[in-house]
């Protein structure tokens, strides 16, 4: 957790306002400044569509529980791109895709998984992480845990606690998908 | 000021309660339980209680933007972008539209505004502390500000009246420096790792104590509360989309169906009150002229007593805008106070750290409350550099899923250990007190006006020294009590990014005093020079404690009603 998270989640803890969980939907919002272009013209190109698919699932991938794509976070990712994101963190965001693309030999889509593998994971490594894998990266966990397949599967979902209590750590108690 | 004739009785009522936040809602329950007619005018939209609050029920997946702030409403909200909370998506309609609703900021101010029936009762924080002794002696002990004309145990019968009504959920914790009340409900649950330090704490620093949060939440069987139509918290921690359940306190849930049941209110939505009519022949306010946010049209109410509830700028802004013979600068201004002092709490100052072990340990349920570790700076022996002192509230708490998204790793291992609870961590966050400052202004700008024809609030204030050296120790303390109490990774946090209003606490520009000179309000709140008009909102109080103040509000608002019921019946304000 970075220093603003820290203070975002502790602004947000106190008062009683919100608790832990909540934040992970609000923390890495929207930035604010750079372009001030908002969502009507924003395209995305098949390529950085496919990328975009093809990463999240590498990210989350379907294991006993339901993967990225199964639970829609590509189409949740080029929906936030355009809804959340100004017109310089569009770019940015396709500029690392073209870069990943590059990189593979001008087709990430046909490269190995390994290949695949090295590339991503040079990106998660680094030490200063690029824009926008860090953006990749919070989009996919994001999408993931609210959907409904996420949310239901990958967690256990509590819609009416009806009450607050320590209890042990059952084998195979899963995180609660809110918090 | 000239009265139009026409449709004055129509628009006459025993009383008129301007704006219905939580002292607003407890000044028309009160008023009108006391068989008072009365008119609650509301600028903003009506929010009916459960019908309206469409997002408390909602899945994450049923929000487009799951949770967070879109392009567009970063635009409008754009000072509420300030906040990094108000904007998001749950909760983003509860809060105002920056666009629509212009200020003017010679300094930045943090103004967290709620326009509709409810105001911030219902995005409220929820807790819940009485104010101690030596909180209403310190301004006079240490030559501050001005004297409170009222004491503590002029507040503690008031104190009893509200939390049995409004419902407050904690622990008697027999102590000094936080009174507590005798109505509680159950205190809500300490979770493992918050058991384990308050012992480590209490033990490594005998004078601090490690407390359960006190919240406005109905935590047991309460009859009162059932009698309102309310239910117990069932711990969401939801609240700020509004509650179902009416699990917490707010105006829908609480005073505003109390008030109703009279039948002797009348709600009034898009009312936005711009001035106070004061006759001068008369020697009195006779009532409000208001215009209707959507039609645009003026319309006068009348009544014997006026209280003013709009929210302590609101209310202020509406007092400067109030302008006659008598009170040529704005009402109850002789002391040239109105619109000065401006106060908050000063937070967004602490520490986390994590901590290694009790991995068996989980807990079930949305606690929407945390610890609270009570003033022990410049209590009893203890001495510092700076006056007045703060409080810290925190909580523990296991990491979620939510640390993928800033974790290294990817794949299958990585995706399946987030579907289990991480390590725990737990922080605490200091609110220090904020001093009254007369240079801490706000004032209406001589030409601008909104869409209304308001003159627009203009605000010149900012933290002073006291509350920068204060701030050290919010930071150092915290640091050092997780540190010694077996935490590992402590790290300190010091937003300097926010300004007043971040606390959502402001306060203090029409000040309650001993006389008009130094004054706005007298004992029982009443506006110097116009005894029919009463305050009883942020904008009374004389300095501000380092807790929440909404139970004062309530305390000060009910005490208030019952001066004013009794005065009208001997003739005293007429």
């Amino acid at each position: 957790m970075n220093r603003r998270d820290a203070i975002a989640k502790s602004a947000l803890l106190m008062g009683g306002i919100l608790s832990a969980g909540t934040l992970a939907t609000i923390l890495e919002s929207c930035k604010t400044g750079g372009g001030s272009k908002v969502g009507k013209d924003f395209t995305i190109v098949p390529m950085h569509s496919e990328m975009i698919a093809e990463i999240a699932e590498m990210i989350l991938p379907k294991t006993s529980t339901p993967g990225a794509k199964e639970a829609k976070v590509p189409q949740f990712i080029e929906f936030m791109l355009k809804e959340c994101y100004k017109d310089d963190q569009q770019k940015a965001f396709f500029a690392g895709l073209d870069k990943l693309n590059d990189g593979a030999g001008g087709n990430f889509m046909k490269a190995s998984a390994e290949k695949k593998t090295e590339l991503l994971k040079a990106e998660d490594t680094a030490k200063e992480k690029s824009e926008f894998w860090k953006t990749m990266k919070d989009l996919t966990v994001l999408g993931y845990f609210t959907s409904e397949q996420g949310a239901t599967k990958a967690a256990e979902y509590l819609e009416v606690p009806g009450k607050y209590e320590g209890i042990k750590l059952a084998k195979g108690q899963k995180v609660w998908a809110m918090s | 000021m000239e009265i139009t004739g026409t449709g004055q009785k129509a628009n006459t009522y025993d009383a008129i309660v301007v704006g219905s936040g939580i002292s607003g809602g407890w000044a028309a329950k009160e008023l009108c339980e006391k068989g008072m007619k009365v008119i609650m005018l509301e600028r903003g939209r009506d929010i009916k209680h459960i019908v309206d609050y469409p997002n408390a029920t909602k899945n994450p997946w049923d929000f487009p933007h799951r949770g967070r702030v879109d392009n567009k409403s970063a635009e409008e909200h754009f000072l509420g972008m300030r906040t990094g909370y108000t904007v998001n998506e749950p909760w983003r309609d509860m809060f105002e539209n920056d666009k629509a609703n212009p200020i003017i900021e010679k300094k930045p101010i943090d103004w967290i505004r709620g326009y509709h029936v409810g105001g911030r009762s219902l995005m409220w924080g929820r807790q819940s502390y009485r104010w101690n002794e030596r909180d209403f002696e310190a301004n006079a002990k240490e030559g501050v500000g001005t004297d409170w004309p009222i004491r503590y145990k002029d507040m503690a019968p008031w104190y009893d009246y509200v939390e049995k009504y409004a419902g407050i959920s904690g622990a008697k914790d027999n102590l000094d420096v936080l009174p507590h009340g005798e109505h509680y409900l159950p205190a809500m649950n300490m979770n493992a790792l918050e058991k384990d330090l308050k012992m480590r704490i209490e033990k490594e620093f005998p004078k601090r104590h490690f407390i359960m949060g006190r919240t406005a939440h109905i935590t047991g069987e309460s009859k009162i509360a059932y009698d309102q139509g309310r239910q117990q918290c069932q711990y969401r921690n939801r609240c700020m989309m509004g509650c179902p359940y009416g699990g917490y306190f707010s105006t829908q849930s609480s005073t505003l169906p109390a008030a109703v049941k009279t039948n002797n209110l009348t709600l009034r939505p898009d009312a936005i009150v711009q001035e106070v009519i004061f006759d001068d022949k008369l020697g009195k306010a006779v009532g409000v002229r208001v215009i209707d946010q959507n039609t645009l049209q003026s319309i006068e109410y009348f009544a014997k007593v006026i209280f003013l509830n709009a929210s302590a700028f609101a209310s202020t802004g509406i007092m400067l805008n109030s302008k006659s013979d008598r009170h040529p600068n704005g009402l109850g201004n002789e002391s040239d106070q109105l619109g000065r002092n401006i106060m908050d709490h000063h937070l967004g100052v602490g520490a986390r750290a994590e901590f290694d072990g009790m991995e068996d340990e989980y807990y079930i349920g949305r606690r929407a409350n945390g610890i609270y570790i009570p003033r022990y700076r410049n209590w009893a022996d203890d001495k510092r550099d700076y006056t007045r002192g703060f409080g810290y509230q925190g909580g523990a708490s296991r990491e979620e899923w939510s640390r993928g998204g800033h974790q290294e790793g990817i794949g299958a291992e990585f995706k399946d250990s987030l579907s289990y609870p991480g390590k725990w961590n737990f922080n605490i966050m200091g609110f220090g007190e904020v001093l009254p400052n007369p240079e801490n202004r706000m004032y209406l700008d001589a030409t601008q006006k909104d869409k209304w024809g308001m003159p627009l609030l203009t605000f010149d204030a900012e933290y002073g020294a006291n509350e920068k050296k204060m701030r050290i120790d919010m930071k150092n303390d915290a640091a050092e009590m997780l540190e010694k109490s077996g935490l590992k990774n402590v790290s300190t946090f010091d937003d300097e990014t926010k300004h007043l209003g971040i606390g959502i606490h402001e306060m203090g520009t029409a000040r309650m005093g001993t006389d008009a000179k130094n004054s706005c309000l007298n004992k029982n709140n009443q506006v110097w020079g116009a005894s029919n008009v009463f305050v009883t909102d942020g904008a009374a109080m004389a300095s501000a404690s380092c807790v929440n103040p909404s139970l004062t509000y309530m305390a000060l608002t009910a005490r208030a009603a019952e001066f004013a019921a009794n005065a009208l019946k001997k003739g005293d304000l007429a």
